[in-house]
């Protein structure tokens, strides 16, 4: 089992005082959090490095939370994004989740369930990986890139 | 030629108070989400028995302040809902600017817009149907994003003209050239709701556009 500081979440989220509360409330509940305030930035981090868990907002300046989810996905497969929105529609939550979005969530979400889907979505992936691996060991690439890539 | 008919202004207008709608619930909705977790992160700390008397003085700080901002939304709201239903006796074109404007200021940030105004002192009242104007301005503001969609300024620019008012709508940034296809329906109805205002609405070019008020009598 994992211990939940080896968690690495990454918030994203234009509004500056929501996220710097939020990110200290899961700090306090030992996760390992970053915060970035809009998309590009969001971007630039999964650039350098790998969290395993985005919670994204949708609506921020330039770059909508969506594009960014298809970037995320584009470019980093393996890590689960969340989204948590104000005023996400239903259109959004069904884009999110073909996309690959791991869970929609509306704001103000409850700590504890926040902290429950980051725990679910961490678990996932560790899973999907662990499956990938397997499949690859095996010989049988074509579905461990399946598996890694969500495809299944 | 080719007239907005009655359901098409009803229709713009409805829109627009939708989307004003949706836009004071968002902002709502984010003051009380920072309220929430900014009484949570006290709890949290009061529990873990970290809570200083500078962290709470800041944790007050912060809610007071995201009371005064949700208060000015409900406020905006209240203006624009006696806009909506107003039934004559014109109207102050800088308030409801102001109004608008406030509503506005986080889809502005969004499309990386930033909105100036110039605002003569002492305007005369506006006649006509505040909730066309209120209506026609926004539908302008949208059209200047299009035009922007990298983003830029829109200077509105209210002053007096003869024995009206003139408000300029004035667009700043790199324009993407043919990035939005004008219909020209819309373009129309814009004209409409000038029209119908007693004024008239002219089209400048890019996003730039110019509406003529005429005074309360």
């Amino acid at each position: 089992m994992f211990g939940k500081k080896e968690i690495k979440v990454l918030l994203v989220d234009d509004e500056v005082e929501f996220v710097t509360t939020l990110a200290e409330r899961l700090r306090l509940r030992e996760l390992n959090v970053d915060t970035v305030f809009d998309g590009t930035q969001a971007l630039a981090f999964i650039a350098k490095t790998e969290p395993d868990v985005i919670v994204l907002d949708l609506k921020m300046p330039g770059l909508h939370g969506i594009e960014v989810l298809r970037e995320i996905k584009k470019t980093r497969p393996k890590v689960q994004v969340i989204i948590l929105t104000g005023h996400g529609t239903d259109q959004d939550e069904a884009e999110a989740r073909k996309l690959g979005g791991f869970d929609f969530l509306r704001k103000p979400a409850e700590i504890d369930l926040l902290v429950r889907k980051i725990k679910e979505a961490f678990q996932e992936k560790v899973e999907r990986v662990m499956s990938a691996i397997a499949f690859a060991e095996g010989g049988d690439i074509d579905d461990a890139k399946k598996i890694f890539n969500k495809e299944e | 030629m080719q007239t907005a008919d009655d359901a098409a202004i009803e229709l713009a207008v409805r829109s627009f108070a939708a989307a004003m709608i949706g836009l004071a619930a968002h902002e709502l909705n984010n003051r009380l989400a920072v309220m929430r977790e900014t009484v949570g992160l006290m709890e949290d700390l009061a529990r873990a028995g970290k809570a200083g008397a500078a962290g709470t003085a800041r944790a007050h700080s912060s809610l007071d302040d995201q009371v005064g901002r949700a208060l000015n939304i409900a406020r905006t709201l209240s203006g624009l809902g006696g806009a909506l239903g107003a039934t004559g006796g014109g109207f102050d074109a800088a308030a409801a600017i102001g109004d608008l404007l406030g509503l506005n200021d986080r889809w502005a940030r969004q499309h990386l817009l930033r909105i100036d105004r110039e605002i003569a002192d002492g305007l005369p009242r506006a006649g006509g149907d505040p909730a066309l104007f209120l209506c026609l301005t926004h539908r302008l503001l949208v059209r200047c994003a299009a035009d922007l969609p990298r983003g830029g300024t829109v200077l509105l620019r209210a002053v007096r003209e003869g024995g009206g008012i003139r408000l300029g709508v004035h667009p700043a940034g790199e324009p993407v050239s043919g990035a939005v296809a004008r219909e020209p329906a819309d373009e129309e109805i814009d004209r409409e709701l000038a029209r119908r205002l007693g004024g008239e609405l002219v089209f400048e070019g890019g996003g730039a556009a110019t509406i003529r008020l005429t005074t309360f009598h």
